[in-house]
């Protein structure tokens, strides 16, 4: 016969039943607890296990029977395609020459297409409205920096569809400060949260080219997938096309990641009215899994800068632009010191002739 | 008998009228304790001398070796009486009186108007400021600082904002670390919103959550539970201000 130990969820020592009282005991700290409470506190406490859901391989559509041209790049190894009327002369991601290669395999149809909606006077107009109101930005950037052709390009994405299960607990207090005579009385009320749910994820996107920087990819998101249409070889025409080098496999631990955090932050934002809240255990299952491979419409603009590339991408279908722009380092100190002398001089007149 | 009687109170009279007239204690510095020498005895009865002339209070120092029974404070204040301290109308006078035994514990006793001038915060704040002088037995420089701190505060009270709790006397030092502060914050405070300008020079970053892909009104929960467990309690003793 297994006897089961209780310890007190308040400071981990044994619990003893206090027959007068009725209930269960701490000799240490004095707190109380039902049966039922410590039995629930007990369950809950055990579970723990966030599973990597093995997702059926994608089955593939074959590749575009049309006549596509590959190239391949020269510096950063990229390879990308486009229509027999569409000549690639420079990459569109590091800005090297590409040169036509026959023995690359062909272009892998995809399930769906997001055709462009933003052109790329939108690009320009897009780089322009995101280099503004940007004190930090080096003086020559506009006048020294050379644009290289905007490039539109359909990128390789694997779309993730699932339900996701979370149940998680949580260690949350609410802290209630009083004053009773000369004392300050901070009194906190410990409680144990549960949460369980479930969700349903459709065309999770994740990266299928490591050309492109994933945070690039990510930070151009979302896609909306509605506008997805069956591939035709028209839509390549003025664009090119990223031929896929992470396969299905190899994203799949990133949706996993992505759904994860995804059912926990839903599940998170119901508690509420708490001071503090901890996750103390979690479980998270995926299931239903559908893969499904896509190419996503986004313009990349390269510049130079004192040689060095900086990279931008623009989501083609909403048009949300990111990127990274230089930090002139003596306009960051100007800024520094400048803030810094008209801080401490209202500060020191605060602290000498108010306080 | 009762002509005796009231050329006696006649007399009495015109003591007490003249004693108040020249209520000015004659001795500016009773050494008692002979913590000064000769020549430093002299020097500080000519300075008491002047800051009597100067600022119209007379100014006495008093030190003994011991305070029998008494604290500091009511030894202070007997001595007051005793020294007629004291000048002018209202009675104006301050007193140092300093104890060299032990630590060199002093006590500054104010006088008539003058203490609207060094009120109980000037009389904290002054002894606060010279008291490191007395405990290194640094007699002469510590009765000369009293003096000096003595004079700006009446000289402030004279302009109707006399240093006070609301209206604090603050020295170089407490002037250099205030100034000090507020740039080592605003430094901190600028860094921060350097940082978030230059973070705001790059955009491209990662999603953490997969939630823009969630189908609308497919999240249930199928659980919520709030349990109280216990409670815990501290309690922190509030400062109270030292009342002398």
């Amino acid at each position: 016969m297994n006897i089961q130990e209780f310890k007190c969820p308040s400071c981990g020592a044994d619990l003893v039943w206090d027959s007068a009282g009725q209930i269960m005991k701490c000799e240490y700290c004095g707190n109380t607890f039902s049966p039922d409470l410590l039995e629930e506190y007990t369950q809950e406490e055990s579970q723990q296990s966030v599973e990597d859901y093995a997702w059926e391989a994608y089955r593939s559509n074959g590749e575009v029977n049309a006549a596509i041209r590959n190239y391949v790049c020269g510096s950063c190894g990229g390879q990308i395609s486009a229509d027999a009327n569409t000549a690639a002369t420079n990459c569109p991601y590091c800005d090297s020459p590409v040169v036509l290669d026959s023995n690359v395999a062909g272009l892998l149809e995809p399930d769906l297409i997001i055709p462009f909606k933003k052109d790329k006077e939108d690009a320009k107009k897009a780089l322009e409205k995101f280099c503004r109101k940007k004190p930090l930005l080096p003086n020559g950037f506009h006048s020294e920096n050379r644009l290289e052709e905007i490039k539109g390009i359909y990128v390789p994405f694997w779309l993730f569809d699932c339900d996701a299960d979370g149940k998680i607990r949580y260690d949350a207090t609410k802290v209630k400060n009083t004053h009773e005579g000369e004392y300050d009385v901070s009194r906190t009320e410990h409680y144990m949260v549960v949460r369980e749910g479930t969700a349903k994820f459709s065309c999770v996107p994740v990266d299928g080219s490591t050309t492109m920087e994933d945070n690039y990819m990510e930070a151009i998101e979302p896609f909306d997938v509605k506008d997805g249409v069956d591939f035709k070889t028209a839509y390549l025409s003025g664009y090119l096309a990223d031929r896929y080098d992470v396969d299905s496999a190899d994203a799949m631990p990133r949706a996993n990641e992505r759904v994860s955090n995804g059912i926990e932050a839903l599940l998170r934002d119901t508690v509420k009215g708490y001071s503090s809240v901890v996750t103390k255990n979690k479980s998270i299952f995926v299931k239903k899994g559908r893969i499904r491979y896509a190419m996503m419409p986004v313009w990349i603009l390269s510049t130079q800068f004192r040689g060095k590339v900086y990279k931008f991408a623009m989501n083609g279908q909403t048009g949300r632009f990111v990127g990274e722009l230089p930090v002139s380092k003596g306009k960051f100190a100007a800024y520094l010191l400048g803030l810094t002398a008209a801080l401490g001089t209202i500060g020191s007149l605060i602290g000498l002739f108010i306080l | 008998m009762k002509k005796i009687i009231s050329v006696a109170a006649a007399l009495l009279a015109c003591t007490t009228i003249s004693l108040c007239a020249c209520a000015e204690a004659s001795v500016k510095v009773v050494d008692n304790a002979n913590i000064f020498s000769e020549k430093d005895e002299s020097k500080l009865t000519k300075k008491l001398e002047d800051f009597s002339e100067d600022y119209g209070v007379d100014a006495v120092v008093y030190t003994t070796s011991d305070l029998g029974e008494k604290s500091i404070g009511e030894f202070a204040g007997e001595k007051t009486v005793e020294v007629s301290l004291g000048k002018g109308s209202s009675n104006d006078g301050i007193m140092l009186v300093v104890c060299s035994k032990g630590d060199g514990d002093i006590c500054i006793a104010v006088n008539g108007g003058a203490y609207n001038s060094i009120n109980s915060y000037g009389q904290n704040r002054i002894k606060e400021l010279v008291s490191e002088d007395f405990k290194a037995n640094e007699y002469l420089d510590g009765c000369n600082q009293w003096l000096k701190l003595s004079g700006k505060f009446i000289k402030r009270g004279e302009s109707g904002k006399p240093y006070n709790e609301e209206n604090k006397y603050l020295t170089l030092k407490d002037k250099v670390g205030r100034i000090g502060y507020s740039f080592a914050g605003a430094f901190v405070i600028s860094l921060i919103i350097c940082l978030i300008m230059s973070g705001m020079m790059k955009t491209a970053n990662p999603k953490h959550t997969a939630n823009d892909y969630v189908d609308k009104k497919s999240f249930k929960l199928s659980k919520e539970r709030d349990v109280y467990l216990y409670t815990t309690e501290t309690r922190t003793k509030r400062e109270t201000k030292n009342k002398e």
